[in-house]
């Protein structure tokens, strides 16, 4: 009997170790894609399940802090060092939250105590940032000019000291670090403006009006990048609206123009699937979102709808498939685990449809 | 002692230097947003006001621009803009009835200048829709000239100036115009999933070209913004700052402009050329253009040459453009202390002038949040904020003293504007409130400075001086002013140029004059601590 609570704790245990990963690794995926929503869902779920781990509440403060949710994250991020005294991750975001706030004193502490701690360039770096605002030149130069001396490829240091030295009024000094900068990264805008505002400077009006026009042009492939994914977010809108009204056509037609300006957003894919479902039309619909699963493999809900309408197509292998990926995905999502019972009931695999609908009764009831 | 009374200097050195008088002084004025429930974006713009002196009684009255009705509005007033007639004795009447000025268009800023020359202030009021030319009759009354006059800009106008750029004897006009959003294109912005509303990004609407009307001398005007080599900038325009940045002779037009690159046009003989890139003013230190909002044109550093004060969203940083030789900028926002304080704050309202009567230009900021629901976005910031008094501390250094200072309260801020209203030696603040009431705010300086005042008269130039410099020996080395038509955000400075001289009792001032016609006048001023008036071609203070 004992043995057997072993067995079962451990079983348990094992389970939520399982799911704790899906969890992290699609709230990670969700911050990739700047879906802040998921990933605070996901994170939250993970913090619910491993309460005394820094892992989880760094992810959730991370997530809070892109989301510019501060005062959460900064109270994640406090508790990840409560757990984990010195974390490095954690020590930064909190300075980069407080240095862009303008709370100088107390992100210079964050990165001299991270700085201490780990030889990660971006503690240093930051710290050079913070001191130089705060009126404190020649120390943040010399920890920059460190910085190189150790790692002479490190471009981004190259290119906070061109910034620093640029700010001292020392643009002879700056030139020849944004010149090594956009040597290593030739498109790299701000490198650039750095070096054509320091040779205008300098009175080398033709030099400075070179490097201004690779910026400009920079510039503007940066701006089309911007300017479609805008479009695109105005259209996701619009197709939403339409299928709130029922205009089915219309939502077709506006996630069409949407996918066609910003091809690879796994959002419009989805949307596309939900317009062309609605439709009746099962294949466009599947199509679309295995496509945006493709994109986002993080997102579990595509998955679920992908494994739908496979099922409803016959198609109980391929859906069993798909479905218990988006069960990895979530673990704590009832919906997958009924459909993978209904695909199991119907290949006649009773146990396994038992097993199914146990779990989604029991997620259902959370 | 010596402790004692070290300290009791540093006591007084901290005393306020504001005090909000705006209840007390009649000016009661409410802003109407015309709030329409559907975020549109002109909202929370704000309207801006300025001083004038309509009537020529010598004292600074205060005209204030309202919004009015959007589609969907609930409120049951029928809000104008305002004009309030100062007594003299520092007290504001409302005489906006009959006045010819009661415009229920939606209102956003204005400039003042007298464009026909004729001794009476004229002014200009943008709006979101057709702007509007008020003519000033002398008799307390304003005719809208507008469509006799030939201007016509359809367009969403923001900030505007009166300057003369050809230098031919009357004033131009500048008027920045921002982006296309009508009540029929509104776009839902802020976080769709969640249901939670916010006004949008600027650059989710096409950005407008700004608009030069050429005064033709016989009260008309023709639109040649193209004509002249302006208006090729992107758009998004909300604040003008007019001066002779490369000491020239010619006026120059700066704009700040809402997240596309802010733009700086050199005056060359009546016609511009757009040199943003090579002065290193058109974006952030790391080449991002910023939500430019208000500007100003001011020599912070006194070093004979004008540099550039710029207001941005929070996040961002308020820049500081030094003035170096031959008309290249540097950012010394954060070594010159004014960027990091700034990081919370979005900055509108920007006009640089001498608080404290020490001989150092300083630097006052209105702030407040474009969100009314800023917290739900970004935890870390509030809707209404308290706006900034950068004290120049030299050697390149500004000090920011609001707290300390009288400016501690929070303030949905957008324009401001400074000017003497008690013609006291001293510089008041006039900054008005998205949705709320203007706060007016009392210089109590109280002549512990010595101070010069110069009221400008042009006769070969524009009457109003527009563009002239005046030049004088100040306790830091030669102070430097010009006399200004709009500026800031959305908003009109006193006409008058004012001198902050340091301790009291220094004798006699050599001033210079350089007015827009060419002519430049040496005088000596003796007594100071007083308005002077002075007259083109008369080579002596009246």
């Amino acid at each position: 009997m004992i043995a057997t609570i072993v067995l079962l704790s451990a079983f348990a245990a094992a389970a939520a170790a399982g799911d704790f990963a899906s969890l992290m690794a699609r709230g990670e995926a969700a911050l990739s894609a700047r879906d802040y929503v998921t990933a605070r869902d996901a994170f939250e779920k993970a913090v619910a399940l491993r309460p005394s781990d820094p892992a989880a509440h760094y992810a959730l403060g991370r997530a809070l802090g892109a989301d510019q949710k501060y005062q959460p994250a900064v109270a994640q991020l406090e508790e990840t060092l409560r757990l984990s005294p010195g974390h490095i991750g954690a020590l930064l975001d909190l300075a980069s939250i407080e240095s862009a706030s303008g709370r100088l004193d107390r992100a210079e502490g964050h990165y001299r105590e991270a700085a201490a701690k780990s030889p990660e360039p971006r503690a240093r770096r930051g710290l050079a940032t913070v001191l130089a605002r705060d009126g404190r030149l020649p120390e943040a130069l010399g920890i920059l000019r460190e910085l190189i001396a150790a790692d002479a490829s490190d471009v981004d240091s190259r290119y906070d000291l061109g910034m620093l030295l640029m700010q001292g009024d020392d643009c002879g000094a700056a030139v020849p670090m944004f010149e090594e900068v956009v040597r290593a990264r030739p498109d790299h805008r701000k490198a650039l403006y750095g070096l054509g505002n320091c040779l205008a400077r300098l009175g080398r009006a033709e030099d400075a009006a070179r490097a201004m026009e690779r910026f400009a042009d920079a510039t503007r492939a940066e701006e089309e990048r911007i300017g479609s994914e805008r479009r695109a977010y105005f259209l996701m809108i619009e197709i939403d609206a339409a299928l709130g009204r029922g205009a089915l056509r219309e939502a077709v037609a506006a996630a069409r123009e949407a996918i066609a300006i910003s091809p690879d957003d796994p959002r419009l894919h989805a949307l596309l699937g939900q317009c062309l479902d609605g439709s009746g039309d099962d294949v466009g619909a599947l199509r679309a979102y295995r496509r945006s699963f493709e994109l986002n493999p993080g997102d579990p809900s595509v998955a679920v709808e992908a494994g739908r309408l496979l099922a409803k197509g016959g198609r109980f292998e391929e859906a069993i498939e798909i479905l218990e990926k988006a069960a990895r995905l979530d673990p704590l999502m009832p919906e997958p685990h009924r459909l993978l019972a209904a695909a199991w009931e119907r290949l006649g695999n009773g146990q396994n449809a038992a097993r199914e609908r146990a779990i989604w009764q029991r997620l259902s009831a959370r | 002692m010596l402790v004692l009374s070290a300290g009791l200097a540093v006591l007084l050195a901290a005393a306020p230097l504001y005090r909000d008088v705006a209840r007390e002084s009649g000016l009661a004025f409410v802003h109407d947003m015309g709030l329409s429930g559907e975020k549109m974006m002109v909202e929370t713009m704000g309207s801006g006001g300025g001083f004038i002196d309509y009537d020529n009684d010598g004292d600074l009255d205060i005209f204030l621009v309202n919004g009015a009705p959007l589609p969907g509005y609930r409120g049951t007033g029928k809000p104008t803009d305002a004009l309030f007639r100062n007594d003299g004795q520092g007290r504001y009447t409302d005489v906006t009835p009959g006045s010819g000025l009661e415009d229920g268009a939606y209102g956003m800023g204005m400039c003042a200048g007298d464009y026909d020359n004729d001794g009476y202030t004229d002014l200009y009021v943008t709006n979101f829709g057709p702007d509007a030319l008020y003519r000033n009759l002398g008799s307390g009354r304003f005719e809208d000239v507008t469509r006799p006059s030939g201007i016509g800009d359809p367009y969403w106008s923001s900030s505007c100036a009166f300057i003369d750029h050809d230098r031919d004897g009357d004033l131009d006009l500048y008027v920045a115009n921002y982006v296309d959003f009508r009540p029929d294109n509104n776009k839902y912005c802020g976080d769709y999933a969640a249901g939670i509303r916010a006004y949008c990004h600027p650059n989710v609407y096409k950005g407008e070209p700004d608009s030069f009307f050429r005064n033709e001398g016989d009260g008309t005007f023709v639109e040649a913004a193209a004509a002249l080599g302006l208006g090729a900038g992107g758009g998004n325009g909300l604040g003008v700052a007019t001066g002779d940045y490369d000491n020239d002779g010619d006026v120059d037009i700066y704009v700040a402009n809402d997240k596309t690159p802010n733009v700086l046009y050199r005056n060359d003989a009546g016609r511009f050329t757009d040199v943003t890139l090579q002065a290193g003013v058109g974006y952030s230190l790391e080449g991002e253009a910023q939500a430019g909002m208000g500007t100003d044109f001011g020599d912070y550093d006194g070093d004979g040459d004008l540099d550039l004060v710029v207001t941005n969203l929070d996040f961002e940083y308020n820049n500081l453009y030094r003035n170096d030789t031959a008309g290249i900028f540097s950012d010394v926002a954060f070594p010159s202390g004014i960027g990091t304080v700034s990081l919370p704050f979005v900055g509108f309202g920007a006009d640089f002038f001498d608080a404290d009567n020490d001989g150092r230009m300083d630097l006052a900021i209105a702030n407040g949040h474009i969100l009314d629901n800023a917290p739900y976005f970004n935890d870390a910031t509030t809707y209404a904020q308290r706006p900034f008094l950068f004290l120049g501390a030299g050697a390149g250094r500004m000090e920011e003293v609001g707290m300390t200072r009288g400016l501690t309260e929070q303030v949905v801020g957008r324009g401001l504007a400074s000017g003497d209203i008690d013609n006291d030696g001293d510089l008041d603040m006039l900054i008005t409130e998205c949705g709320g009431s203007p706060r007016l705010l009392r210089n109590a300086m109280e002549g512990q400075a010595s101070w010069v005042a110069l009221r400008l008269v042009g006769r070969a130039s524009n009457r109003s001086a527009i563009g002239a410099r005046a030049s004088i020996a100040g306790p830091h080395g030669t102070l430097i002013e010009e006399v200004r038509s709009g500026g800031s955000y959305l908003s009109q400075p006193d006409l008058r140029v004012h001198f902050g001289l340091g301790a009291r009792s220094q004798g006699p001032r050599t001033l210079t004059l350089r007015w827009p016609s060419g002519l430049t006048e040496t005088m000596t001023l003796d007594p100071v601590e007083r308005v002077v008036t002075i007259v083109e071609g008369e080579g002596r203070p009246r």
